[in-house]
């Protein structure tokens, strides 16, 4: 059976949500997931279940993570 | 998994600058810490010092009031937090209750002005009325209210929230412009003046945004999570700001090293200062500091409702019961 990784995606400020669907993988690290969203490393903040993680941590199938885009809105 | 470089435990965040990676508890210390000896460093407050704290709602403002909260109890600083409410439909409701939440969680005191309550109108129709930008009547307006505040309420300091990637930009920006003066402003510290202009500080000068998202993320504190309606994110400055963002992923630190330097310039050109001041005179409406005849905001107030709105901001603000000692 092929796996498929699907990530729920919640993005701030702009209160877009995607899902981010990767076959034939169990797990993507952080800065694949900024990468993919067409951000740099240190331009959002990716967290999940309130915590921050940083770009090598893995975010795994069914997670549901937010994404802060780090820039002043205001 | 990176794992903190103090402790060991998860990481939360990494500060390529400092070649650290930190956790929950040691980011908190950590950011606390900057703030603090930013202040130090910069001689921005001194014991017993009161200061007025500029709330907007969003993660930088907060992340200032709380880092502020846990410094002035070392400090003896007096910190009160000024929230505007500026009157732009349900997003400034959406900051109002933001400010009036994240103030319970510290347990501060938090003054709420209206500006259609203090000003008689609010930006979108400043705005239309004087035929001038949003964003260029906001920063004017919450400047002039501020810094009336701070005279009315005789506050030592204004802090705002302003981290050094709000500030590298713009000094960038204007060094490529050739304008020496405006970068200069961009300093941890401006002078003031007693019953005239308000000295304003900016301890977050040595953080980074995303530091401030972080901090604001662990430490639980509200903030909003939505963009002003007006905000616009392009232009010669989003340019300079991804250049800098660039230059510093590669050579980390680099920002970091251009602020101190400016600050350090800035220090040095306290002449310069002066000289800048005394080219400052007082409105003849309001008597608050002037580039001309008259200031900036009651020359966009008189165009846009008729009379200059000066006077009244102040006689709104005196009569607001205020103890700054």
């Amino acid at each position: 059976m092929v796996s498929l990784l699907i990530v729920r995606v919640r993005i701030y400020p702009i209160r877009k949500e995607v899902i981010i669907e990767k076959p034939a993988r169990r797990v993507m690290r952080v800065m694949t997931l900024l990468r993919e969203l067409g951000y740099g490393v240190y331009e959002a903040v990716v967290v999940k279940g309130g915590k921050p993680l940083t770009e090598d941590d893995v975010i795994m199938d069914g997670d549901e993570v937010e994404v802060y885009e780090v820039r002043s809105t205001g | 998994m990176a794992k903190c470089s103090k402790c060991g435990s998860k990481a939360v965040i990494k500060v390529p600058y400092a070649r650290m990676n930190l956790c929950e508890r040691h980011f908190i210390e950590y950011f606390e810490g900057r703030v603090a000896a930013t202040i130090e460093r910069y001689g921005l407050l001194k014991e017993g010092d009161s200061v007025l704290v500029a709330v907007s709602g969003g993660k930088d403002s907060v992340a200032l009031l709380s880092a502020l909260a846990v410094v002035a109890s070392e400090l003896r600083l007096k910190v009160m937090p000024l929230h505007m409410h500026l009157g732009l439909g349900v997003y400034s409701d959406e900051s109002l209750r933001v400010v009036k939440e994240v103030s319970r969680k510290l347990g501060m005191n938090t003054f709420i002005l209206s500006l259609k309550g203090v000003v008689g109108a609010a930006i979108p129709e400043l705005s239309a009325k004087s035929s001038r930008p949003p964003c260029a009547v906001c920063g004017l307006v919450k400047r002039y209210v501020l810094n009336a505040a701070a005279i009315e309420w005789g506050v030592d300091a204004v802090a705002t929230g302003h981290h050094i990637d709000d500030l590298a930009p713009y000094a960038l920006k204007n060094l490529l412009l050739g304008d020496m003066e405006a970068a200069l402003k961009l300093a941890p510290v401006t002078a003031g003046e007693e019953g005239y202009l308000a000295r304003r500080v900016r301890p977050l000068y040595e953080v980074t945004e995303r530091e401030c998202l972080t901090y604001a993320i662990v430490k639980g504190l509200p903030f909003v999570k939505t963009s002003c309606p007006n905000v616009f994110l392009g232009g010669m400055d989003a340019l300079i700001r991804k250049f800098l963002y660039e230059l510093d992923l590669r050579h980390p630190g680099v920002k970091l090293r251009f602020m101190r330097s400016l600050a350090k310039i800035a220090a040095k050109s306290l002449a310069s200062q002066a000289r800048v001041q005394t080219e400052l005179t007082r409105c003849r409406y309001c008597g608050l500091p002037s580039r001309s005849e008259v200031c900036g905001f009651c020359r966009l107030t008189e165009r846009a409702l008729g009379s200059p709105a000066g006077p009244k901001v102040r006689e709104a603000l005196r009569s607001i019961r205020v103890s700054s000692r």
